[in-house]
């Protein structure tokens, strides 16, 4: 009861899961069964008015590790409250428990992050997620990670292209080229020049993308044989376009003084 | 509430110190009693920022810290509350601006907080077995008040957190969890605690932190999120830890804090226009200190707490980590 009201008072759960861990050494396997479905089902309940509560969250988790459940179903809960709130980072934790422990798929979980993106591109929480989703899927398979990364670039066009002002897109792309850095150095010039020309493409319709032409700025650092006269005007016409962060890109036009040609 | 661009300094003073009285009859009273002994630390720590500490009753303070201290060692957040992390990290800090730590059971508390590490280099929040980079900062930041670093196990510390660092330069809640500057803050306090900050890449990291303050100059706590007081300080200082002040525009910045006050009631909201409340006043004022506002006491960026506090307490320097630097 008070719970309901205030599910923030953390004392009161830890004398709840006192209580069930009590009654689970006294009772009879049907009733302690039926103690924790009702105690999942009030979590639920709780859940919908305080769905950012990390003590809420977290009872959850014991309840899961104190007890068989359904772990599909959890993933279904969770999906039901990225409808509602893709960005709960909670929910996503959770979700990423129950999958573990539901033995679910590098594939499915996937599938789920390009279900959220193809209705929002903007979704940072699905792109960091799939972030750590393929190395992990291709830890052992560089081939197959490398074509992944190739097929990430494109779908990161389309995000990009839906709306050049999103970050979450430019920092993924970022990432991507890390990654094809650190894990296939052979197409890493050809990854930088295909992008250059991406973000040159870009440019022609939104000359002022902020995020395009300081991914050019980044490319060019990253392949480190550029026209420094360009890329400092380019570095410049940021500092023009978005005075909030003129010192950042101070700090790489100082790299474009210092970088032996 | 009219829109101020000053430090409404007496203001907030006198909002802080009516917050002391009980109010019995006060639902929002009851809400945030499990958490008294934070509220109590972000008021007293925006009052002795103002230079004003003594504004607070230290003795009935004092007894009030120590109601919160459970037998295991660990304080809860109200007296009759459990032992846990957030608020023994809390109490702590209470007594270091009394100069009071000599007042409880020293050995005892860092003993409880060193046994809730895990093999993993994780802590545990509290018994129940949580885990959180929230809990390895109380726990590092608590532990080098004491002095007791010693009692733990920092290379493994660091390991842990060095793998909740993402794709973004930023840190979550655990190992895959996304990027939030709350959390981000916990991870480098402890790393700048540690001595560590190198292990980390700080350029893209400092990137993603400037890229949190929005056009109207208020920082978020992550993409596509509002501006919102308290990244004042948990961005702010970690920029500052970093050497990236500079990154963002202090002024706007500065601007956009001063405008969360409540010229009548005193206290910060968390954006212009909104309630105040005891816990964006502490980080209103902390931030604007980072920022260089005059008149107020300089923020040691890794505790929270005052330089002049810190200093007071010359701590031991950590136990060396010798991890080295891998690629993400």
């Amino acid at each position: 009861m008070l719970l309901s009201v205030n599910a923030d008072c953390y004392t009161i759960w830890g004398y709840r899961r006192e209580i069930l861990l009590s009654l689970k050494s006294q009772k009879a396997p049907e009733e302690i069964k039926d103690l924790f479905a009702a105690e999942l089902k009030f979590l639920e309940g709780i859940l919908q008015h305080w769905p950012k509560s990390y003590w809420v969250w977290f009872q959850r988790q014991w309840v899961a590790e104190h007890h068989e459940i359904d772990f599909a179903h959890e993933l279904v809960l969770c999906s039901l409250m990225h409808k509602a709130d893709s960005r709960n980072f909670h929910c996503w934790n959770y979700r990423r428990f129950a999958a573990a422990k539901a033995k679910a798929t590098a594939e499915s979980e996937l599938a789920i992050t390009m279900s959220l993106i193809e209705n929002d591109p903007s979704n940072y929480s699905a792109w960091h997620y799939r972030s750590i989703l393929l190395p992990r899927k291709f830890s052992d398979a560089p081939d197959e990670l490398s074509a992944a990364i190739s097929e990430e670039f494109d779908l990161i066009k389309q995000a990009i292209w839906t709306d050049p002002s999103d970050q979450s897109a430019w920092l993924y792309h970022h990432w991507l080229v890390g990654v094809r850095k650190r894990t296939d150095k052979a197409q890493l010039m050809e990854t930088i020049e295909q992008e250059l020309g991406s973000c040159d493409e870009l440019l022609a319709e939104e000359p002022n993308s902020r995020w395009a032409i300081l991914t050019k700025a980044l490319l060019n650092l990253e392949k480190g044989d550029f026209d420094s006269d360009a890329l400092s005007s380019d570095l410049k016409k940021l500092q023009e376009l978005d005075p909030l962060h003129k010192n950042y890109y101070e700090s790489l036009l100082h790299r474009v003084n210092h970088t032996a040609v | 509430m009219a829109a101020t661009d000053q430090l409404l300094r007496d203001k907030h003073r006198s909002y802080i110190v009516a917050l002391q009285e009980e109010k019995l009859d006060s639902f929002e009273y009851w809400m945030t009693e499990h958490l008294r002994v934070n509220g109590v630390y972000w008021g007293l720590t925006a009052l002795e920022v103002l230079g004003h500490l003594n504004d607070l009753d230290r003795t009935k303070t004092i007894a009030f810290v120590k109601s919160c201290q459970r037998e295991e060692g660990g304080f809860g957040g109200n007296a009759n509350h459990d032992p846990h992390l957030l608020y023994s990290l809390s109490a702590l800090q209470i007594l270091a601006m009394f100069d009071a730590l000599g007042e409880i059971d020293q050995q005892k508390t860092a003993q409880w907080i060193a046994s809730l590490q895990n093999e993993d280099g994780s802590f545990n929040g509290d018994k129940w077995g949580e885990v959180d980079t929230r809990f390895s900062y109380c726990a590092i930041s608590a532990l080098s008040l004491l002095n007791r670093l010693d009692l733990i196990d920092v290379n493994k510390a660091v390991e842990f957190i060095l793998k909740c660092q993402n794709f973004d330069g930023a840190f979550g809640v655990i190992p895959d969890a996304e990027s939030h500057a709350g959390q981000t803050f916990c991870c480098v306090g402890a790393l700048a605690i540690l001595n560590c900050l190198d292990l980390i890449d700080r350029d893209l990291l400092g990137w993603w932190l400037a890229e949190r303050q929005l056009k109207d100059g208020g920082l978020n706590g992550r993409p596509e999120k509002l501006a919102d007081v308290c990244y004042s300080w948990w961005v702010l200082s970690c920029l500052d830890l970093l050497g990236k002040l500079e990154w963002i525009d202090s002024d706007k910045l500065k601007k956009w804090i001063l405008k969360c006050q409540d010229d009548e009631t005193g206290g910060f909201a968390d954006k212009p226009g909104n309630m105040v409340d005891v816990y964006h006043t502490c980080f209103g004022i902390t931030g604007l200190s980072l920022l260089g506002e005059p008149n107020l006491k300089p923020v040691n960026a890794k505790y929270c707490m005052t330089h002049e506090t810190i200093d007071r307490l010359k701590l031991n320097p950590p136990p060396a980590v010798t991890l080295q630097k891998t690629k993400l």
